[in-house]
This record gives C-alpha cells, structure tokens and sequence, in this order.
C-alpha cells in the first residue's frame, strides 16, 4: 500500500511525479492563456480576429467530439446538429421571446443536452456503430425542421434580430469583446476536459473504447458513460452556437450543414483523436486551411464553391485515416514518449499521462 | 477474512457460507444447449475448480455468473442478490470479478491505469467532481492510485506499471489482468485458463499467489483450467461439465476416480 520507490527507496514517488505533471499542464495551460490574451496586440485586423473567434467555436466543437470519439470510440456525424441547437434556440429567445443572453444560453444548453440524451438512450442500449448512423439522421432532420418551420427559423433567410451579448449593462459590440469571451468559454471547457480525461471518468471512458467487455465486468456503468459523454459534447456544441448567434446576430441552415459535421470530424482526426490538446490544433489548422480554401479556390477551379471545399475535406480525412489512423499530431506525440523512454533511465521519470490541472 | 478462509475449505466446507449458486442455469445459442440445467453452489474461502473438455461450456457459465451473457433459465444468488437480469457493472459492484481466457486489457492504457479501471466499482467520484476536481475527488484519486499499485505489487508487475499494457507479453499480460480483477476487491475470483500459455516458473508462482489470495485476503475463487496438476494439486473441490451438463462433482480425489469423468476425458491424463 506504500507509495514507496521501489527502485531508490525515497517515499512519495508518485506524489513527486504527480506534482511535476500536473505543473505541467498548468504550465501549458497558463501559457495559451497568456498567448490567446495578447494575441490581439499583433492581430489587429477584424477580419483576422473573426478567423480566432472561429478557430475559438470550433475548438469547443472538437474537445467535445474528441471526448465522445478519441476518448469513448463514439462517432457522432451529427455535432454541427448540436451547434446548430445552440445557436438557433439562443435566437429564438433571445429575438423572438425577449430574453436576456444568459438565461437564454443555459436553456439552449439544457435543451441540446437532453436531445442528445434522448438520441442516445435507445441508441446506446444496441451494439455497434449506431450513434454515427443516428445522427447522420440528425442532419437530415435538423435541416428539414428549420428550413420548413419558417414561422420559427425564417426558414433559408435566416433568424434575424439576434441582440447582442451582454454582461451585465456591459453590451459587447467589437470584435475583441466576443475574441475574449469566446476564449474565456473555450478555456473553461478545456480545463474542465483535461480534468475529466485525467481522472477515473477518463479512465473510464478509455476503457470502453479499448474493451466495452471488460470495461463493464470491471464495474464501469458502460451505457451511463455513454450517454453523459454525448450529452457533455452536445452541451460545449451549444455554448458554441449560443455565442456564435450573439456573434454574427443571424443564424441560417448553411452555417449547421452535414458538410460542417464532416469538417468537425476532420479537426478531431487532425488533433490527434485522443488528444484534449490536440483539438485545439486539429480546430485551428482545418478552420485556417478551410479560410485558405475559401479564398484559393475560386481563383483556381472557376464557380467553385462548397462543393470544392467538401472536396479538400473529404480528401484530407480519407489521407489521414490511411497513413496516420490515430491522427496528424498522434505521430508526433510517438515521438515524444520515444525521447521521454530515452531519459527513462534519469532519476525522477514523470508517467506517462499527459494532460492534467490542477 | 483469514479466520474463514483457514475454516472453509474441505473438512468444514458444509458449514461455511454459500457465496454463489447457481440454480438450473441454462444456456442456449441457436440449436447448441451450451449450458444445460446446471447447478453447483460454491463457499466461502475455497478453491473451486470447473474443467471439462474442450466447448463443454465452462467459459459460458463465467460469462452467465458475470452477467456478460443473458440466462436462458435458472437463476443466479451471489451474496443474497439474485443476478437475473443485472447488467456486468452491477454483478462487479456486488463483489464478483473476472479475468478472460483470450486476455481483454485495455490496451491503449498503461499497466497502472488498466489496473487503476478495476478501482472503478470501489470509487465514487463522476464528472462533475472530476471536472471541478474537487478535494474529496483527488483522495479518492489518491487512494485509487495507492490500491492499484498495491495489487500490482502483489501479483509482481508494479515495476512495468507505466508499460502499455499492449506491448506486454502474453503471460505478463494475464498478470495484469489478474491484478485489474483484484483492484475491485472481489468477494469472488473467476479465472478462466489462467495458467494456459504460462511457463512452468510462472505457473508454479501462479499456483502460490491463488493460495495466498484465498489464505490472506480471503476471496473465494472459481478457476477454470485445463492444467490438471494445477487443479488437482490446488482445488477444494472440482466440478466436471461435458455438453454443459454436471457429470461429477467432488474432492479432485473422488472426481479422478469417477467413471464418467473418465470416459468424458478418453485419452487424455488426469
Ligand atoms: N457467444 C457464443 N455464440 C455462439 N456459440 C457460442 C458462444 N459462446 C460459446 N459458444 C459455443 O458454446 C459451446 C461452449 O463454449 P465455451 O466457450 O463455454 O466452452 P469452454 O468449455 O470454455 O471451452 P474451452 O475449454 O475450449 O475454452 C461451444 O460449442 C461454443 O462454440
Ligand atoms: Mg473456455
């Protein structure tokens, strides 16, 4: 039961290396704090600063889908569906019903969450990949239900009138303003994904991905894991579309396409798909590589369009999932452990685990 | 716990508690009757052993007691409770853990966190205390860390705790699985085949840590195995199932001399 070494006989081993991990992360995580607050001084241009904000949404989206798929071996095709929740749920009561910004965030948060709970209870109780097939339907549904409930969504036009985002009498107007609270919010949710991945729910979670067998003959509630994961993922994808409505002021179908939930998916297979710090990467790179192809495009193929850019998507997953099927930044991370087993031999090792807060 | 296990096994075993029975459980898959109105009932502090030859159904009654697989009738009492029905989590949480014959570790995860999942049932904390790491939380995770490197220690495999598990060798894994099955202080130990692709060392050092199992931690323990020197030298009693029907039960002494147990192993040495 003793914490003592047994290779130099020093008590408290594991709390040394627990120390040393845990800062850092803490470490890493301070340091993207500091970097995202004074990015702005070299960022000055809006239309730069709304590609952060957007890199911003994105990451919630991705650390929620690289917990439900990296971390649970869940596939969910349907996250633009849960944004979409977000963000249109927002407007309605916001535009619509007069609510104030932040009442109106949390209820669209507790109403995507129980969706994805209600998509999940039957779905979870069968074995397989139905999730991924589920919420394919999703989209369907999604698109159906607001471009045909014009009385409610404006249809294709859009839902118009979106206020403001507020904070207390504070109403935030520039672009700035949304870049730090978009980063407030995605830095919440990536603390709090770090703690959970490393700690017994992430052990948990990893263990159904590995084994849903053993994991349940060891006690883990396998569906229960399931089905809060899921919900947990569509509740960041809610506070992501929440902002976004107050951000852009108009939500329209195009923004929660099914090309959008393939696009979430790439991030996740870019990051590393098992990879909290991953996701921010994954976010970021697809969310500029896909600006880029906004721009090129067109210049390159005459007319080309959405279509093109699902192209590039489609052809970046299919590379990646052949030559690198843990994902992009999953190779360099193999050759981090293969220099940290190279020091192994050096007094003070840390574990192997990487992500942690204190 | 050890005052029972020293009363328990062979000269007093009819006083001491049942743990587990299992009444008439039956099993089917398609047209097989893989397991078919069996009944045995095990007690507390001894070493039961369940053989039979190949696809007699011994893994299926495991897979029955476990809750991985549904009844087809009968019914399963395990400490008071009655099993029918219970999903595999809720069977764990009520104090019976397993190892598998073919090996399920979570290969992705290091030795340590492998075992640290088996604290799963012993552990209280979700993913709100997670997620705000409150204090109570990180004793709990403190204490997990400290019981799992514990049965690590136990079974010999604390030095390779941050090895991924998957990179281990066959036996070394068993081990490992071994100890993620003691991680969840079982009251019960089901141990499929656990001596199967092991050395003669390791089985020999197997053979020890059963014994030590049962004699100071008091789990009872149900092994199915087909290294007959291994059950007859260390089992309480013995169980013999051939097309998942009981054909004899007894001290390995009675159950070597049995007839039919002889008959259903032709050829082979016993
Ligand atoms: N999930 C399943 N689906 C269909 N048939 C099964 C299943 N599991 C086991 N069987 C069949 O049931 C019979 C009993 O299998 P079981 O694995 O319980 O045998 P066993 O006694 O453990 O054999 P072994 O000593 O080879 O491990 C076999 O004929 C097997 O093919
Ligand atoms: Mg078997």
């Amino acid at each position: 039961m003793s914490t003592v070494n047994r290779k130099t006989g020093l008590p408290g081993r594991f709390q040394l290396a627990d120390w040393i991990t845990h800062h850092q992360n803490l470490a890493a995580f301070l340091a993207l704090a500091a970097m995202l607050a004074i990015l702005p001084l070299w960022v000055t241009n809006n239309y730069q600063r709304s590609i952060l904000v957007f890199i911003g949404f994105n990451t919630m989206l991705t650390v929620g889908l690289s917990l439900l798929m990296g971390y649970t071996g869940q596939i969910s095709l349907g996250h633009a569906v849960f944004f979409g929740c977000g963000a249109y749920i927002t407007g309605l009561l916001t535009a619509r019903y007069n609510w104030s910004p932040w009442p109106a965030i949390v209820a669209a948060a507790v109403l995507t969450g129980l969706l994805a709970y209600l998509v999940g209870v039957p779905i979870f109780k069968l074995r397989g990949h139905y999730l991924a097939m589920a919420t394919l339907g999703l989209n369907i549904i999604f698109e159906t239900v607001v471009v045909t409930e014009t009385g409610w969504t404006g249809g294709s036009n859009g839902l118009l009138g979106i206020p403001r985002l507020s904070i207390g009498p504070w109403v935030l107007k520039s672009e700035l303003s949304y870049y730090y609270v978009t980063w407030a919010m995605t830095l919440a949710i990536l603390a709090v994904s770090l703690n959970i991945v490393n700690s017994r729910v992430g052990r948990a979670l990893r263990a159904i991905h590995a084994s849903e067998l053993a994991a349940g003959t060891m006690g883990v509630e396998v569906d229960a894991f399931k089905l809060k994961v899921l919900t947990l993922s569509a509740v960041y994808a809610s506070l992501a579309g929440s902002l976004f409505a107050f951000y852009l002021q108009i939500v329209t179908p195009s923004s929660f396409s099914f090309i959008f939930s393939i696009e979430l998916v790439v991030m996740v297979a870019v990051g590393g798909l098992s990879s909290i710090w991953g996701a921010i990467f994954g976010a970021a790179s697809v969310t500029l590589l896909g600006e880029a192809l906004r721009n090129i495009m067109p210049r390159l193929v005459r007319g080309a369009s959405a279509e093109a850019e699902l192209l590039a998507f489609g052809l970046i997953l299919v590379i990646i999932m052949i030559f690198m099927p843990d994902g992009l930044t999953a190779g360099v991370a193999k050759r981090l452990r293969a220099r940290r087993q190279a020091r192994r031999e050096a007094p003070g090792r840390t574990e192997q685990s990487a992500d942690a807060m204190p | 716990m050890s005052v029972q296990a020293a009363v328990a096994p062979r000269t007093a075993q009819k006083s001491a508690q049942v743990v587990l029975e299992a009444r008439r459980i039956h099993k089917v898959f398609g047209g097989l009757v893989a397991v078919n109105n069996l009944s045995f009932t095990v007690y507390e502090g001894e070493i039961l052993a369940i053989i039979g030859p190949n696809g007699a159904g011994k893994t299926t009654v495991f897979n029955l007691l476990t809750g991985v697989l549904p009844l087809d009738g009968g019914e399963i009492i395990f400490r008071g409770h009655r099993l029918n029905g219970l999903p595999p989590h809720a069977i764990a949480r009520l104090g019976m853990a397993r190892t598998f014959q073919n090996v399920h570790l979570f290969d992705n995860m290091t030795v340590l966190e492998n075992v640290m999942v088996g604290r799963h049932p012993r552990s209280r904390y979700g993913f709100l205390e997670a997620a705000l790491r409150v204090p109570w939380a990180r004793r709990e995770e403190q204490e997990i860390r400290e019981h799992s490197t514990a049965c690590l220690e136990l079974v010999g495999m604390a030095d390779l705790a941050d090895e991924l598990a998957g990179n281990l060798p066959f036996g070394q894994q068993r081990l490992v699985e071994l100890a993620r099955a003691l991680a969840t202080e079982p009251a019960c130990l089901l141990l499929d085949e656990p001596a199967s692709g092991l050395s003669h060392q390791e089985v020999a050092a197997l053979d020890a840590l059963i014994r030590r199992l049962r004699d100071e931690q008091g789990i009872t323990i149900l092994l199915i195995e087909h290294d007959m020197h291994l059950v007859m030298g260390i089992a309480d009693r013995v169980v013999v199932i051939n097309y998942g029907e009981k054909i004899a039960e007894g001290t390995p002494e009675e159950v070597q001399a049995d007839e039919r147990v002889i008959a259903a192993y032709l050829g082979e040495d016993l």
